[in-house]
């Protein structure tokens, strides 16, 4: 149960899903050469033999450019959220709102959804990852989409996809970020924006906001005490007429080292849990070790042919013998296994048509029963001219025996025996095997 | 080399007198239980002609074993070998010359010799239940006049005295070069590695390709136990997971003995369709073994396999009640540890403590009683007729359900693997209540076990436990090979003749 040291990316694991997922159970003509126990080396060789449609590079890809897409949207949601909390009439950025929108909602966008994952335990990171997926699903294809929707079968596949996710939702967040630094710049240097902050509770406000300033700022402010902003300086008030310029430097650097560089490194961080969950497939679940089986297993030949000594038994007359009675003489003497019986010279002209058809099956040969009393030539001679064309070259016994009132056989007698004798000497053409039953044979 | 002697290929002919149980053993060492490959019988003469039983794995032959027909006229045929050695003592010579001129009037003895005088090595079958007669000391001495290698296997048809038993091995030990004991009603996989094992030991140039034999029995032994670990897991996610329902209607609802009758009758198809499950995965388990005269003891119409309204049954069967608590404290304490850490801790582990006292406690307490099914009327599509309730019957409530159901499976098993493919009677598997399997595992595999018959229970197994399960099911399964079931098996159906 070792895991593979050959590790995976998402692209050939979703190409081994869904090759497993059109997989018919077949073992292939040439299996692949087992290396070890080491699963990954053996599925991965198993892949290559396999047409290749490419669904994981084309999934990847397309949740890529699905991400990319998310990221153009988040840098000018960013800077049309900083936009945003420009206040127009008086030229001037309310710092809370801005604080609030450009990093605030974002984190806490964030801490929901990973509340959601820590109690529904899912590797799904609520409607932003979900759109996401639905987008990468449909540029990528419905097959691809199949394939991954039996990926939350795969316990094993899930979290790597839930990483994947990860990955691209902290890119988009930094672009989202990164958007509202960008906007917050143009609005310094192209509209020469003042900084404000108003509320009715000001005392208590300016509390807050001061400290607030002082935990964000806590990275720089010993280094460059200069860029905390005036928070007491900055309320506006009736006269508010703009100014609060030394906001901008902090609310930059906020957004730099509190949104940006923390979600770089959640990406990254996503980056190494996907790398570390492919490493550690171990290639466990129900259909990769059905797999596995199938491709390093043995496989045992089909079961022998049984013994040809299969003989049909045609009871002429309808003498009906005990069966089981008969067929260890069968077996000893004439080394044959009755399988079948028909019956020749009745009245029921279907039983008659029944041992005609059966006369081509037994392999071994085809024994006549026939009474000893009951020697009629000329319908014998009939008889065996059919047998003999449908033999074809199988052996042809005549049995000569007479059934006793408790169905078992008994021997002739001396004059049927030597009647039999002389019609077997007059048979012209192919011999026949001509056996008389004896008591201590039976 | 003749057509029954491929170059290269180790053949070995297993002979022996008439009716000394050849088949039989071929039957066992190659599992073949169908009567029209190998046919086995009371009937002496069964087998008429030499047959073929070639071992193939991977498209490749790679042993030959061949069926014979027994000795008839062995000291016949040992004077007669005698006289064409003119005084001398007979060799491969005599035996080729015995074959090729005296077949019409020895045709049994020269079928037999023919293929060992072409280069087949011999295994010689001899029941050393009945008396040493001299015919036996005939058959021996024309063996080892062949020259070829010989192995002598002891199968005993019924049990041997023990003087009989030394006469026996004091002689093969002077004509043989190797003797073992093979029964082959009751030989089970590690016996038919021995007897493979044992072939190497007298056919040394060969050892290559009989190596390669035994090395794929092993792989394919290890593939079935996986191949049954598999089945028994798809059935107890079925079968925990399994529920009936059926809507019922406003009058259903008011007249308290149409509910009853509706509960009954879901009751009945409840354990109908548990029982479809439970043979469905028995056959799934024989075929795996290449069982196939053998038929489960499943009726699902009168569900009488695990017998679930039966005390006896649920108190020989899965857990103990302290197993049973202890399992039902640790999944109950993993629930409640859940959530202490929900509310941070702040519980102070209140959850887990209660979590492992409440379930282990009515784990202790319920363990021992007959178990109920559940039957809840819940809540299920508005339909205009039945008003929005559905009647859901199933699992039964008692903790041990799973661990019953793991135990049935567990001893079907064991069953299974007693059984010799050398037998014919197309009997019903029986499984014994006189022992639990699933007591004898180590408390940490049956925490794994019960932590994943909750989550199946709830109808949401736990893909991400399965591989553990499944490894645990394999150590189980293989503990089961380790320890031969005492049960009583299969029977020997009347008059069958082993």
């Amino acid at each position: 149960m070792a895991a593979t040291h050959q590790h995976w990316t998402l692209d050939q694991a979703i190409e081994l899903e869904a090759a497993l997922a059109a997989w018919d159970g077949s073992r292939p003509p040439a299996p692949p050469p087992q290396t070890g126990s080491d699963r990954g080396a053996v599925f991965k060789q198993w892949l290559a033999t396999r047409p290749a449609p490419a669904l994981g590079a084309r999934w990847t890809g397309a949740l890529s450019l699905a991400a990319g897409l998310g990221v153009l949207a988040a840098l000018i949601g960013g800077a049309g959220a900083a936009w945003g909390t420009l206040d127009r009439a008086v030229g001037g950025v309310h710092v809370i709102w801005f604080l609030a929108g450009t990093l605030g909602a974002p984190w806490l966008l964030f801490v929901v959804g990973l509340a959601g994952w820590a109690v529904r335990r899912r590797w799904s990171f609520g409607w932003i990852a979900r759109s996401l997926e639905l987008l990468a699903n449909r540029l990528a294809g419905e097959a691809v989409a199949r394939v991954l929707a039996q990926a939350p079968a795969s316990s094993d596949l899930a979290p790597v996809v839930g990483w994947r996710l990860a990955r691209h939702l902290q890119l988009i967040a930094a672009a989202f970020h990164g958007g509202a630094a960008a906007g917050l710049a143009a609005m310094v240097l192209f509209k020469q924006v003042g900084f404000f902050w108003e509320t009715t509770t000001a005392t208590a406000m300016e509390s807050l906001l001061g400290g607030t300033v002082r935990v964000l700022a806590a990275p720089w402010s010993l280094a460059w005490p200069q860029l905390l902003p005036d928070v007491a300086g900055t309320r506006r008030g009736i006269g508010w007429t703009g100014g609060g310029e030394s906001w901008w430097p902090f609310l930059l650097l906020t957004l730099l080292v509190w949104g940006l560089l923390p979600r770089l490194g959640l990406a990254c961080l996503a980056v190494w849990k996907e790398r570390g969950t492919l490493a550690r497939w171990s290639l466990q679940a129900p259909h990769h070790r059905r797999l596995w089986r199938t491709l390093t297993g043995v496989q045992r030949g089909d079961d022998p042919p049984g013994p040809l000594d299969g003989a049909l038994m045609i009871d002429l007359g309808g003498s009906a013998p005990d069966r089981e009675a008969l067929r260890p003489f069968l077996l000893r003497r004439l080394r044959l296994n009755p399988t079948g019986w028909e019956t020749l010279s009745v009245l029921d002209a279907s039983q008659e048509a029944a041992a005609h058809a059966a006369l081509h099956k037994a392999p071994g040969g085809i024994v006549l029963l026939a009474e000893g009393w009951a020697l009629a030539p000329r319908l014998l001679e009939q008889t065996l001219r059919t047998v003999r064309q449908a033999a074809s070259g199988r052996r042809v016994v005549v049995l000569v025996g007479n059934r006793r009132a408790d169905g078992h056989l008994q021997p002739p007698t001396a004059d049927e025996r030597s009647a039999w004798e002389r019609f077997g000497d007059s048979l012209t053409g192919a011999e026949i095997e001509l056996v008389f039953f004896e008591e201590g044979n039976r | 080399m003749s057509a029954s002697i491929p170059e290269g290929i180790p053949t070995f002919a297993v002979v022996g007198r008439v009716n000394a149980g050849k088949t039989a053993t071929l039957a066992t060492l190659l599992e073949v239980d169908d009567n029209e490959i190998l046919r086995v019988s009371a009937t002496p003469g069964e087998t008429t002609a030499v047959q073929p039983l070639p071992v193939r794995y991977d498209g490749e032959e790679w042993v030959r074993f061949l069926d014979t027909p027994g000795f008839q006229q062995p000291v016949e045929a040992m004077r007669a070998i005698g006289r064409l050695a003119s005084g001398r003592t007979p060799g491969p010579a005599e035996i080729a010359r015995f074959v090729r001129d005296r077949a019409g009037d020895f045709p049994d003895e020269a079928r037999l010799l023919d293929p060992i005088v072409e280069g087949a090595g011999v295994l010689y079958v001899v029941d050393p239940s009945k008396p040493l007669r001299d015919p036996f000391l005939a058959e021996m001495e024309i063996l080892r006049w062949t020259g070829r290698p010989r192995l002598a296997l002891l199968n005993p048809q019924q049990p041997a005295s023990p003087e009989n038993d030394r006469l026996w091995r004091e002689r093969l030990g002077s004509a043989f070069n190797l003797v073992r004991t093979f029964d082959a009603h009751a030989a089970r996989y590690e016996q038919r590695r021995r007897l493979l094992e044992a072939l190497l030991q007298i056919e040394e140039s060969h050892a290559e390709r009989i190596r390669h034999v035994l090395d794929a029995i092993d792989a394919e032994w290890v593939q079935r136990r996986e191949d049954a670990a598999e089945a028994i897991l798809d059935f107890l996610e079925h079968a925990l997971a399994l529920r009936v329902a059926e809507p019922i209607g406003d009058r259903g609802q008011a007249i308290p003995a149409r509910l009853e009758r509706q509960r009954n009758l879901l009751k009945e198809r409840y354990f109908a369709q548990l029982a479809n499950q439970e043979a469905a995965c028995t056959k799934r388990l024989l075929a795996i073994y290449r069982h196939h005269l053998i038929a489960p003891d499943i009726d699902p119409g009168a569900y009488r396999s695990l017998d679930l309204a039966t005390a006896e049954t649920w108190r020989k069967w899965g857990l103990s009640r302290w197993q049973l608590a202890t399992a039902g404290a640790v999944a109950g304490g993993a629930a409640g540890m859940a959530f202490d850490l929900g509310v941070g801790a702040h519980s102070l582990g209140a959850g887990t403590v209660l979590g492992a006292l409440g379930v282990g406690a009515g784990a202790l307490i319920k363990g021992g009683s007959l178990p109920e099914l559940r039957v809840k009327l819940g809540r299920g599509v508005g339909l205009s007729h039945c008003n929005g309730r559905t009647l859901v019957v199933g699992p039964p409530a008692s903790p041990n359900f799973p661990w019953v159901l793991l135990d049935a499976m567990l001893l079907r098993y064991a069953a299974i693997l007693d059984r010799a493919h050398g037998r014919r009677d197309a009997a019903v598997l029986r499984i014994s209540t006189d022992q639990s399997r699933v007591r004898l595992l180590p408390a940490d595999r049956r925490k794994v076990l019960q932590r994943w018959f909750n989550t199946c229970l709830k109808n949401s197994p736990d893909r991400g436990r399965e591989p553990e399960v499944f490894v645990v099911l394999l150590e189980a399964l293989a503990h089961t090979v380790n320890t031969p079931s005492r049960s009583p098996g299969v029977p020997v159906a009347e008059g069958e003749s082993r």
